[in-house]
């Protein structure tokens, strides 16, 4: 059996790991990832119009570790596609209005960033998970 | 016995040691002036795309918030985080007109490290979120371009 010792020494162990899991990216992509409602771009209001054809496209990325005492061995993990990936998953949603109207003409917005952080101890593990998520939809800047 | 009592401590003390703490908000800038961008892509005064060179990196947005929920980091306290006036007003000292590589961190603060407390559904927990970015200013080339 275990000491109880040997869990708190498991635990320091694992704070000592705190700075993994921690979420933080920039997309890598060329086109512009706008944030809110674009009220304004270079000092002038700007309307923009939501186009409905092309589906949400939802960016999301989930990292946690951890540790059990009954391994010793941390573990991590990353659920989601990393940021390297969006520019794909936008890149597709550009396709899909490809033809109907100038590529140039739309940038992907998305109204807001969700995050979180969680820390679990359960069961003689630690872990610990952040998160962010943009869903984020192309929309055309109307001049 | 002694065996029986010594597993009866470690399953209590792994009981007390167990729960979940946290939170979770969504960053917004409803009534930013500037217009802000999760990519190295921006639109420039004519809503054209900006290439690399049509603009310059002036200075660092950096802004720190703290979002907290309970109930096991089900219910937020703090829906949304409104960040509009610090990137107002940091664009603004700086002479910038945009945001562009917007990034986040968040991590778990220190109400989250109670053990046996988060075992309660009713304890607060927060999160440490950090916002990063670069303010940019357009060149003189992107000013003056011709509007398409």
């Amino acid at each position: 059996m275990m000491h109880p010792l040997a869990y708190f020494a498991g635990l320091a162990c694992a704070f000592t790991a705190l700075g993994c899991g921690t979420v933080s990216q920039s997309i890598p992509a060329p086109f512009p990832v706008l944030v809110g409602p674009i009220e304004h771009i270079g000092g002038a209001p700007v309307a923009v119009v939501v186009d409905t054809t092309t589906p949400t496209i939802e960016l999301t990325n989930e990292s946690g570790a951890g540790l059990c005492v009954s391994t010793l061995v941390p573990f991590f993990d990353l659920t989601r596609p990393s940021t390297a990936k969006m520019p794909e998953t936008m890149h597709g949603s550009f396709a899909a209005v490809a033809g109907t109207a100038p590529l140039k003409e739309y940038v992907v917005r998305t109204d807001r960033i969700g995050v979180g952080a969680w820390e679990f101890y359960i069961a003689g593990c630690w872990a610990r998970s952040t998160w962010w998520k943009h869903e984020g939809q192309l929309v055309r800047v109307s001049k | 016995m002694k065996s029986s009592v010594q597993s009866l401590a470690l399953l209590l003390s792994l009981g007390a040691l167990s729960g979940c703490a946290g939170a979770r908000s969504s960053l917004s800038l409803p009534a930013s002036h500037y217009p802000v961008s999760l990519s190295d892509g921006m639109l420039g005064p004519n809503r054209e795309l900006l290439a690399a060179g049509e603009m310059e990196t002036v200075s660092h947005f950096h802004e720190t918030r703290t979002a907290w929920s309970t109930f096991y980091a089900l219910v937020p306290f703090t829906p949304r985080l409104d960040l509009s006036e610090s990137i107002n007003a940091q664009i603004a000292a700086a002479h910038g007109d945009a945001i562009v590589r917007l990034r986040t961190s968040s991590r778990p603060c220190a109400l989250d490290y109670f053990f046996g407390l988060t075992l309660l559904p009713i304890w607060p927990g927060c999160a440490s979120i950090e916002i990063d970015g670069d303010i940019v200013r357009y060149r003189a080339t992107a000013r003056t371009a011709t509007p398409r």
